[in-house]
């Protein structure tokens, strides 16, 4: 059976963020204060597994609250507030990246960010507790799993990300991406090849 | 980046679309037909569903985020001089006496000065602080100056980044300053605390150097 893309919010969930957003218009910081809390984990994890450094995806997600608070007058509620702070995320981070590799040397972008490794204590909120030799197993996953995203290129980690991780539909990532559904594909395509490649090793 | 059909529009294979669920359920049948009898195709989407597997278990949607309080907290304050900024409601933020703490003489002066311009919130006061923190200021610009409201220690805390080592005869020194007055023919300012008394005047030398003046040391 193919997979469903994420599913979505729960109705009850979307109905307290339109209310919490409302308020915001109105200037309630309060209120936007309660949606950093509750979006905070998932828009840090999203600049986390980009930039593949605490303290930067700390900033980052900073950054990205801002910009939704200034932001908030203009959000119409066509999508989930989620995948309207979900799009805003991603310019800050992608806006960062590209920046990131302007200042890198060569053409290409996997060769300046592989040695970033992950940050010392990095917390995860994690969904199982796994005995310890399958941790250690899972951790060194992790770590061949961020190091060959970071060979992709900026479009290519976000499109994976945007997917696999975050589990947007295509339509949803074409939006955040602004880019048509086609290039979604495309992209995505040679994304998982590339990761295929690279952890050629690891197929089943 | 290279220029490979990678960034260009192209038809993906269907069973992309398929795995990904995006697949029209009018397709879906005779998709799965072809599937079912092409071992090259299944061994294709398996690996794909293998690579989408590691991905989810690996890397978390979601994760704790590193001194949640202080996130929020810092956000609060930004929105605070955002808004701040917009109603332009408290002159103080553009008046002359905050220019002059930022005039570049001031830059490379005393190592370690920190002027912290706190105005008390008359309108609607809330509960967890009084105080806005309208501007602060810190001569080294390698020096981020971060404010944040303590509920447990109820004080607005200073955070001073990038200060990688205090030298021992320096001392960090912080006002409560409600208001400042400035005397051009002085070209000195004096700022008052919450009690109305003057706390410091800083005023410039001969030399054109800063200089603090604390009449109550």
């Amino acid at each position: 059976m193919p997979a469903a893309a994420a599913a979505p919010e729960t109705e009850e969930d979307a109905v307290l963020d339109i209310d919490l957003v409302r308020r915001c218009q109105a200037g309630d910081t309060r209120a936007f204060d309660a949606l950093v809390t509750k979006y905070r984990g998932r828009v840090y994890a999203m600049a986390y597994h980009l930039v593949q450094n605490e303290t930067e995806a700390w900033d980052l997600a900073q950054e990205s609250f801002i910009k939704a608070w200034r932001a908030v007058s203009s959000f119409k509620g066509d999508s989930a507030f989620y995948t309207w702070l979900f799009r805003i995320t991603h310019n800050v981070a992608y806006d960062w990246l590209r920046k990131k590799k302007i200042r890198a040397d060569g053409n290409e972008f996997d060769d300046s960010r592989a040695d970033h490794g992950v940050a010392a204590g990095a917390e995860t909120v994690a969904r199982a507790v796994p005995a310890p030799d399958t941790a250690m197993k899972q951790s060194e996953l992790g770590q061949r799993i961020r190091e060959a995203i970071a060979q992709l290129s900026p479009d290519h980690q976000q499109v994976i990300l945007l997917r696999e991780v975050e589990g947007l539909a295509y339509e949803e990532i074409a939006s955040a991406m602004k880019c048509s559904v086609g290039t979604v594909m495309s992209r995505l395509f040679y994304a998982r090849k590339k990761l295929q490649e690279i952890l050629h090793d690891l197929r089943p | 980046m290279k220029t490979t059909p990678e960034n260009q529009d192209a038809t993906p294979p269907d069973w992309m679309r398929w795995l990904d669920g995006e697949m029209p359920a009018a397709e879906r049948a005779s998709f799965e037909r072809e599937l079912a009898g092409d071992p090259g195709l299944q061994a294709e989407v398996e690996a794909a569903r293998h690579l989408s597997a590691m991905l989810k278990q690996e890397l978390p949607a979601e994760m704790s985020i590193p001194h949640a309080d202080f996130f929020n907290s810092q956000i609060q304050v930004r929105l605070s001089q955002i808004e701040a900024e917009e109603r332009r409601s408290v002159p103080v933020a553009a008046s002359p006496w905050l220019g002059w703490l930022r005039m570049p003489w001031l830059i490379g002066a005393a190592a370690v000065v920190v002027a912290l311009l706190a105005v008390r919130r008359d309108e609607a006061p809330s509960s967890e602080s009084n105080t806005l923190v309208m501007s602060t200021y810190a001569p080294n610009p390698k020096v981020v100056v971060n404010a944040f409201h303590s509920e447990a220690a109820e004080a607005t805390v200073l955070m001073l980044e990038g200060l990688e080592e205090l030298p021992a005869d320096r001392k960090v020194v912080g006002w409560h300053l409600d208001s400042g007055l400035t005397d051009p023919a002085s070209m000195s300012t004096a700022f008052s605390g919450p009690s109305g008394e003057v706390e410091v005047v800083m005023t410039r030398d001969a030399r054109n150097q800063p200089r603090l003046w604390v009449p109550r040391s």
